[in-house]
């Protein structure tokens, strides 16, 4: 049994600034076995590609990108439900597939998951208490079995619900408040990193403030460290400190919220946030290009830079050599990207009309 | 934040004559737990040309009504139990099976939220364009798929001589969407309804396909009735706005001034519950609460329990669906305390 | 309708307003309560029930049914033999001239048995036999499915006549085991359907990513939410053993003389049915009525518990 103490046997001694956690060249391929793809060179989905990540305490980071990119397969390597073809995992300094049994199940005590869908991420035939209580259970040396009830009924608090919902089952809780016990179960052992793939995607427009501001409070008071993985990005610049944007397994541009929003440089992050569609029909008309066609297939990624068959800015270099995500000549955050775009913002538009000037 | 003018709003379209018209809607489910009321008097009216958008989240009934309208809905457990279904005057409501099975498709056409379901996996999506032209039109195998490459081609589907007889599984879900909006032009409806034509797909992908039906929508000058829960996509088409909560019509209006100014506390409350990009650092404020159980629904007004402004009447009266402002604004708004919420204006 | 919400638990949170408003049906009500009270509302339910409750009465206490209906005394007669039904005795008389009552009732019991007996074994094997193949797959799934077709690929009463002609001399214990042995892989291969679909489950990913052992993702999560259907196929299943029991008896490879069943009952009858139909009639009769309470019973449940028709 490991004990609730930290490992002695720490290969890593803490350094004084080291992130929760720290993804270095990690890729996830799936090797296909033939199927309707052309292939060209090696015969897998590559997912993930190299991707390197850094967070640390108390800051959230919101990873975007649209479905096929590969942020999901990430998530669930990330949270050691699959072995990564390529790279390392860290939390806390110590790499997640290099553990022995054991020490991965001491690792998980401190991070944990918030799942995209309340309906299915809840067992049907469990009470609400049971649920939140099962990491505990799990983890029996967190807390003695007598004290777990009152445990319990603290985290239901500290999420908005009310204790006496213990009893019930999920199919009488509403979708805002399934996941609310979600978010409990992932606060049971308090953990110092949650990852929260999509958490409110799934749930309807005015519960989602709900569960957005929930999830805001309890960073804040609890200083968790937390991974975001959202497609949309208003979801993800109200929440989040550092944006990370993905396209076909790689990361393409990351920055501080306000570098990435305010002046993104790779010409996806800018087709994506001018395809959001505005709440306020004063700013139709004002409409930018918008991306061609589709996102190509992973298994078969183009050339160089994987986004040039949909950039409008794509030249001869683009289609030979990869571009590494770098801070460039004239920007301030990594971009991967031969031909940033100028740091010509869009029009700023007024904070109290919302309208461009 | 101290407030703005309210900017000076665009004058709404002129509307063409009545195409659609629902009044008075009424749709129940029989179910072992009890009856749920999924739709509690609907009203709209949609004009040739128009862009309507049915605003609502789950359990708004906004679905069940569109499936009213096309007469899909499953009957038993359904029940319309009252209201009237007018196109062009003509009571869909009361045609027979068959005469109504005329009715859509030629005249009235839904696009669905879930393309890959609605396609028929082993027949090429040439096929099924073309069988449209086949049954309605009587053309034969060769004209009825020229057709379907001439339909492709105008819903910019890329290579549609070749991708006509591809099969649905080999198309992206926006090329997918493509096929469906393109069965559902294939003869010239009057009315297309839409029911939340974007919501499985990604934003990219959602802004081709809006923009599409807009331009579709320019050329042909069909009725759109958008089904959706997304407060971005209703502000980038929408002419008017229908906002449904609990099978019933809370607020209706055009565009620019629901946005500029909600008249009843539910709109206010979607408004300021989504994160927005034009708007950072602005902290939301949720609805409390969840979306109502329509098989016991609160009474009164089906809101108050989730309403700031809720007082004892709110409990006990049902508000009426009442002109608010000015009578050239054509706006309307169920709540006994309208003045006031318009009062506070639509920004926080 | 709906009571004003209660106020939600405020504290010291800084949190936003909680939805405590619950759904109205206020006991907690699991789907096994809820597919209780949609059966409670089926007549044939309960026609079923009380058949089988008659039936297992008869099969416990076969003297009760003989006293109260009959004027028994345990004796037969020979010069009664093939006797109808007369007042007094409701069944007539068998064979060897005894009441026919009392030896149809008697007969219930190993047939019942045998039913409960062989599908509670079949249930078993198939239960942990599936959760192991669907769980973990692989190699394990590939040995176990293998065995699985071999099982299934044998005929359930030609093979159990074939196995008991070899061993004739045979109880009802043996027979049960030859059975069992016979009727586990429909059970396995639906058992092993249902946990491949719910071990992929979100809540089952969450308790493995929390660190949860393999024994507790399969007794605590997936055993209750995979075991309904199988359990279902069950109930169906032992009409289908009570049936094939009596064939195996009246092709005289089951239960021999002298024990009572109503599969040797139908054998015996069948030389004499023209001219004395009553000792194909009542047998008949009671194997038919439980054979149909049973399978009538398991479609019930199977329907309560089928999420598409709530």
């Amino acid at each position: 049994m490991s004990t609730g103490a930290p490992d002695p046997t720490d290969p890593n001694p803490p350094e004084p600034d080291r992130p929760v956690l720290r993804v270095r060249g990690l890729a996830k391929h799936y090797p296909t076995g033939g199927g309707p793809f052309r292939r060209r060179g090696t015969g897998a989905v590559r997912a993930v590609d190299g991707v390197d990540l850094e967070l640390h305490r108390g800051e959230t980071l919101g990873l975007v990108g649209e479905s096929g990119c590969g942020k999901s397969t990430l998530a669930s390597v990330l949270m050691g439900a699959e072995r990564p073809s390529a790279g390392t995992v860290e939390v806390d300094g110590q790499d997640l597939f290099a553990l022995d049994r054991r020490q991965l199940r001491a690792v998980r005590r401190r991070m944990q998951m918030v799942l995209q869908d309340p309906y299915s991420s809840l067992d049907p035939r469990m009470t609400i208490g049971r649920i939140v209580a099962e990491p505990l259970a799990i983890h029996p040396e967190v807390l003695p079995r007598e004290r777990r009830p009152a445990k319990v009924a603290e985290l239901l608090r500290l999420v908005g619900l009310d204790p006496a919902h213990a009893d019930r089952y999920p199919h009488q809780l509403s979708g805002g408040q399934r996941q609310r016990v979600g978010i409990a179960r992932a606060l049971a052992l308090g953990p110092e990193l949650l990852l929260c793939d999509e958490p409110v995607s799934a749930l309807d427009v005015s519960v989602q403030a709900q569960v957005l501001n929930l999830l805001a409070d309890l960073r804040e008071r609890l200083g968790l460290a937390c991974l975001f993985i959202a497609h949309d990005l208003a979801v993800v610049q109200y929440l989040c400190d550092r944006i990370a944007v993905m396209y076909l397994g790689r990361i393409v541009e990351t920055g501080t919220r306000e570098q990435v929003y305010g002046s993104p440089y790779h010409p996806y992050t800018r087709a994506l946030l001018a395809a959001v569609p505005v709440p306020d029909p004063t700013l139709r008309g004002a409409q930018v290009a918008l991306l061609e066609g589709d996102l190509p297939s992973p298994a078969d990624p183009p050339s160089g830079c994987r986004f040039r068959t949909r950039c409008p800015q794509a030249q001869q270099r683009c289609a030979q050599e990869e571009p590494a995500l770098t801070v460039r000549p004239g920007t301030d955050h990594p971009t991967a990207c031969h031909f940033p775009l100028p740091a010509q913002v869009p029009p700023p538009r007024d904070p109290a009309t919302g309208k461009a000037p | 934040m101290p407030a703005a003018p309210p900017p000076p709003l665009p004058e709404p379209p002129r509307p063409g004559p009545p195409l659609l018209e629902v009044d008075d809607l009424h749709v129940e489910f029989r179910t072992p737990r009890g009856t749920v009321r999924a739709v509690n008097g609907l009203g709209y009216t949609l004009h040739a040309g128009q862009t309507l958008a049915l605003l609502g989240e789950s359990g708004s009934g906004k679905s069940v009504a569109a499936l009213a309208v096309m007469g899909l809905l499953p009957t038993p457990p359904a029940r319309i139990t009252r209201g009237a279904v007018r196109l062009h005057g003509r009571d869909l409501l009361r045609l027979s099976d068959a005469e109504h099975r005329k009715v859509r498709g030629t005249r009235i056409a839904m696009v669905f939220q879930d393309a890959l379901s609605a396609l028929n996996p082993v027949l090429t999506v040439g096929h099924q364009i073309g069988e449209l032209f086949r049954v309605h039109r009587g053309l034969g195998r060769r004209q009825a798929r020229a057709r379907a490459v001439e339909l492709m081609d105008r819903v910019r589907i890329p290579a549609a001589a070749r991708r006509v007889d591809d099969y649905p599984h080999q198309f992206s879900g926006g090329m997918r969407q493509r096929v469906m909006i393109a069965m559902a032009l294939a003869l010239d409806p009057e009315v297309v309804i839409a029911d939340e034509p974007t919501t499985a797909l990604d934003v990219t992908v959602q802004a081709q396909i809006m923009r599409l039906l807009a331009e579709l929508q320019q050329e042909t000058g069909t009725g759109l009735l958008l089904i959706t829960h997304d407060l971005g996509v209703v502000a980038s088409v929408a002419d008017r706005i229908t906002v449904m909560y609990a099978g019933r019509v809370v607020e209706e209006s055009d565009a620019p001034r629901l946005y500029a100014a909600p008249a009843h506390p539910y709109t206010r409350g979607l408004l300021e519950s989504v994160p927005r990009l034009d708007r950072p650092g602005r902290r939301l404020v949720p609805v409390p609460g969840s979306p109502p159980d329509l098989a016991h629904l609160p009474t009164g007004c089906a809101f108050h329990p989730r309403c700031a402004a809720a007082r004892a009447r709110c409990a006990d009266e049902r508000p009426a669906l009442l002109p608010v402002g000015a009578a050239a604004e054509e706006r309307s708004s169920a709540c006994h305390f309208t003045d006031e919420v318009t009062a506070r204006g639509g920004r926080p | 309708m709906t009571s004003p919400h209660p106020p939600g638990p405020t504290g010291d949170l800084l949190l936003p307003a909680a939805d405590t408003d619950a759904p109205p049906q206020a006991p907690p009500a699991s789907l096994s309560r809820d597919a209780w009270q949609q059966l409670r509302a089926r007549p044939v339910v309960w026609a079923c029930l009380a058949v089988i409750a008659l039936i297992g009465l008869t099969a416990a206490a076969p003297g009760l049914f003989t006293a109260l209906f009959t004027d028994d005394d345990g004796r037969c007669e020979l010069a009664r033999s093939k006797l109808g039904p007369t007042t007094g005795h409701p069944f007539g008389y068998d064979l060897q001239g005894c009441d026919y009552l009392a030896q149809v009732v008697r007969g219930s019991r190993p047939s019942l048995l045998a039913g409960v007996a062989v599908t509670a074994g079949a249930l078993l094997v198939s239960v942990v036999l599936g959760l192991l193949a669907g769980f973990y797959g692989g190699w394990v799934d590939s040995l176990l499915s293998r065995a699985t077709e071999v099982a299934f690929g044998l005929p359930f009463v030609l093979g159990a006549t074939v196995i008991l002609v070899a061993f004739p001399r045979h109880g009802l214990g043996a027979m049960t085991l030859v059975l069992v042995a016979l009727g586990w892989s429909t059970m396995t291969r639906v058992m092993r359907s249902q946990v491949i679909a719910v071990k992929d489950a979100d809540y089952v990913r969450a308790a493995r990513m929390t660190g949860a052992r393999p024994s507790r993702l399969m007794l605590r999560h997936v055993l209750p939410n995979a075991v309904t259907p199988v359990v279902v196929v069950a109930m169906l299943n032992v009409g289908n053993v009570i049936s094939g029991e009596a064939t195996l008896d009246f092709l005289g490879v089951g239960l021999q003389y002298p024990a009572v069943s109503w599969g040797l009952q139908l054998n015996t009858a069948q030389s004499y049915f023209l001219d004395h139909p009553h000792l194909l009639a009542f047998p008949a009769l009671f194997l038919s009525a439980t054979v149909l309470s049973f399978i009538l019973l398991g479609d019930a449940v199977r329907d309560a518990y089928d999420p598409k028709l709530r």
